[in-house]
């Protein structure tokens, strides 16, 4: 593998930490001419100061050439050797220099794991201690032990501190890069098996279309028959195919809803009117039962739309042969109230808490061998809850079933501000 | 009549074109496979409408959308697999007509490449007097809109709903009866394709388009046009 050399000003977090680097020196420096203790000092300040810049520029150069010097640990531990030295050539226990490990560890705790950074600390504690001893400049034993006792808990306190919080934003950000990988693998999913499967279906569908259209009076009953299981079919996959991508869109919260002003009643009638050519196959009766004058609700048409049909199309499969179904509306305090009735089988009381979760599939669905995989519901309770409604079903076996919705009439969050529309 | 279908697929193409030749019997369908090619053809051969999917090799169909509308302002609809609302939001900002959602059944395609051309065709000019509100001047003779006498480019959508608006002025329009006016009644549910044309409106009449002083919201209703 090729191994680049570092660039001499790194970028990034690595900028933000040399930057400290010099700060610390600077602030080192600044202390020294303050705190007057530091007179007795083994060498002057200044070639003291010089050599730490010396140390620094050659620290941005000496990566280059040794490898193992690219090492975080190893670079942070060479810190320490030399702020030590500092500290000893300093006045020991006096040096201002001591600031120097305090920005050293704050430094490990970008780079370094908890348990490496506090590992750093106890070195730089050990040598801190030893730089003050050899020092000749020496203190009463209280004054000595007051001096390095406070010091050395401050770094282990920084130590401590400084990475415990650096690992918690690191594992926060790691959480977070996580979280939009796993929504941008949901929505390069939703692309292509969108893509993958509406593709194909276009074409057959298409293709099945036109058959039938081009398809004369006196054609084989036969291949007419043959053709029209093909399109049943092909409605059957292009509604599993919907189902899916709606139900992986919903889990990665990436439906938005495009709510506008409607007349429910209207609507309803308009959604009610599409599934006629259906009433008509199986000679059933829809009622409809809507309330007038009621207040216009924002809703996002295309889902609610999804939602109704989906009520809709249930009833109709349960229902037997000439059975009853009923759509109703009418208005609650604060909601609308929507409900679809039908007088098929019901559904056990056992089943019913179930109903709505995902890929469940009735008794009554697996005993008549009715299509389905368990959607239909499970989306119709996430789009009314995107509404801020609730679903909920009442049944008796044998006494047929009542879905019922709820749409509020107060604008929710989610709703545009009025100059959207 | 003459249409460019742009897709990668060679049987989507093929059911297209059986759609049009079934329906339509007289047009001739062009096709494309890739973005450069379609902008190709468009500049040599002028078709009357393009139908564009997203997913295209290289180039995709926002991308050719955007590049076509520096030259051209052929009606295009977009033909996809993708029915997102942002997809369609998108479409439409970049300067779609319409949006049609793979798998389509053939009539409601040849329904809606209808209703935009009729739409292209563009409104009979009148012969009445201009409508005149501040600096908005609507000349309905030639077509021609100007704000503090700047003339102003209007596509044909956006000129219908200016049109209904401004003949409405000082009426409240329901969204329903915009889209069905300027759309068609089978677009009554689509707010977006009238939210993003409010926007383009309210972009190039407006002095300041967030604070409208013309096209004046009617919350939960609709919009109005400010009486002269």
């Amino acid at each position: 593998m090729n191994r680049e050399a570092p660039p001499l000003i790194p970028g990034g977090i690595d900028r933000i930490l040399l930057i400290l680097r010099w700060l610390a020196l600077v602030l080192a420096i600044g202390l020294s001419f303050i705190d007057r203790s530091t007179e007795g000092v083994f060498v002057g300040i200044f070639p003291l100061v010089g050599g730490i810049a010396a140390y620094n520029l050659v620290i941005l150069l000496l990566p280059r050439f040794l490898p193992w010097l690219r090492q975080p640990f190893n670079v942070l531990a060479l810190d320490v050797l030399v702020s030590t030295l500092a500290v000893y050539l300093n006045g020991g226990y006096h040096s201002a220099f001591f600031i120097l490990y305090v920005f050293v560890l704050i430094s490990a705790a970008f780079r370094l794991s908890v348990m490496s950074s506090l590992l750093l600390a106890n070195l730089a504690a050990f040598l801190y201690i030893a730089a003050c001893l050899l020092n000749p400049a020496r203190l009463s034993t209280i004054e000595a032990t007051y001096i390095t006792g406070t010091k050395l808990t401050l770094l282990l306190i920084v130590a401590l501190l400084s990475s415990l919080l650096l690992e918690q934003l690191r594992r926060e950000r790691e959480e977070t890069a996580r979280e939009r990988a796993l929504a941008e693998a949901q929505a390069t999913f939703v692309s292509v098996v969108s893509h993958e499967l509406r593709t194909p279906l276009t074409c057959i569908k298409t293709s099945i279309e036109l058959l039938q259209a081009t398809e004369t009076q006196d054609a084989d009953e036969g291949r007419r028959e043959l053709i029209q299981t093909i399109a049943n079919h092909v409605a059957r996959l292009e509604s599993l195919v919907n189902d899916l991508l709606q139900v992986t869109r919903l889990e990665a919260e990436q439906v938005v809803l495009t709510p506008q002003p409607t007349d429910m009643a209207l609507f309803l009638k308009r959604v009610a009117h599409s599934f006629t050519p259906l009433l008509v196959h199986k000679s059933q009766q829809l009622e409809l039962d809507l309330s007038a004058g009621l207040p216009r609700v924002w809703v996002d048409r295309t889902q609610i739309e999804q939602v109704i049909s989906n009520l809709l199309s249930n009833a109709i499969k349960f229902t037997p042969q000439g059975g009853h179904i009923r759509l109703a509306l009418h208005g609650d305090k604060d909601a609308l109230v929507i409900s679809v009735s039908d007088d098929g089988p019901g559904i056990p009381l056992e089943e019913q808490p179930h109903i709505f979760e995902k890929f469940y599939v009735g008794h009554q669905q697996k005993a008549t061998g009715g299509v389905g995989v368990g959607l239909g519901l499970y989306i119709a309770r996430r789009l009314v809850e995107l509404h801020g409604g609730r679903i909920s079903v009442k049944s008796m076996p044998g006494q047929g079933a009542t879905f019922t919705f709820t749409l509020p009439l107060e604008r929710k969050a989610h709703q545009p501000r009025a100059n959207e529309f | 009549m003459k249409l460019l279908i742009v897709d990668e697929e060679p049987d989507v193409v093929k059911v297209v074109r059986a759609a049009f030749r079934a329906q339509e019997p007289n047009w001739e369908v062009l096709a494309a496979s890739s973005g450069p090619e379609a902008l190709q053809i468009i500049e040599s051969e002028q078709p009357d409408l393009v139908l564009l999917d997203v997913v295209l090799p290289g180039m995709d169909g926002f991308s050719v959308l955007r590049e076509l509308r520096r030259f051209s302002d052929v009606p295009v609809i977009m033909l996809t697999v993708r029915d997102d609302e942002v997809s369609k939001v998108t479409g439409l900002e970049l300067g779609a007509d319409d949006y049609i959602t793979k798998p389509f059944g053939y009539l409601e395609l040849v329904a809606r490449v209808r209703a935009v051309l009729r739409r292209a065709e563009g409104l009979p000019l009148s012969y009445e007097e201009p409508f005149v509100c501040g600096d908005v001047r609507v000349d309905f003779s030639t077509r021609q809109v100007t704000v503090k006498g700047q003339a102003v480019e209007l596509t044909n959508t956006e000129y219908r709903l200016l049109y209904h608006l401004v003949r409405n002025a000082g009426r409240p329009m329901s969204h329903e009866a915009l889209l069905a006016r300027v759309w068609g009644h089978e677009y009554t549910d689509e707010i977006n394709y009238l939210k993003v044309y409010i926007s383009r409106l309210r972009a190039k009449l407006e002095p300041d388009p967030q604070h409208p002083q013309y096209i004046l919201t009617e919350y939960g209703f609709g919009y109005r046009f400010r009486a002269p």
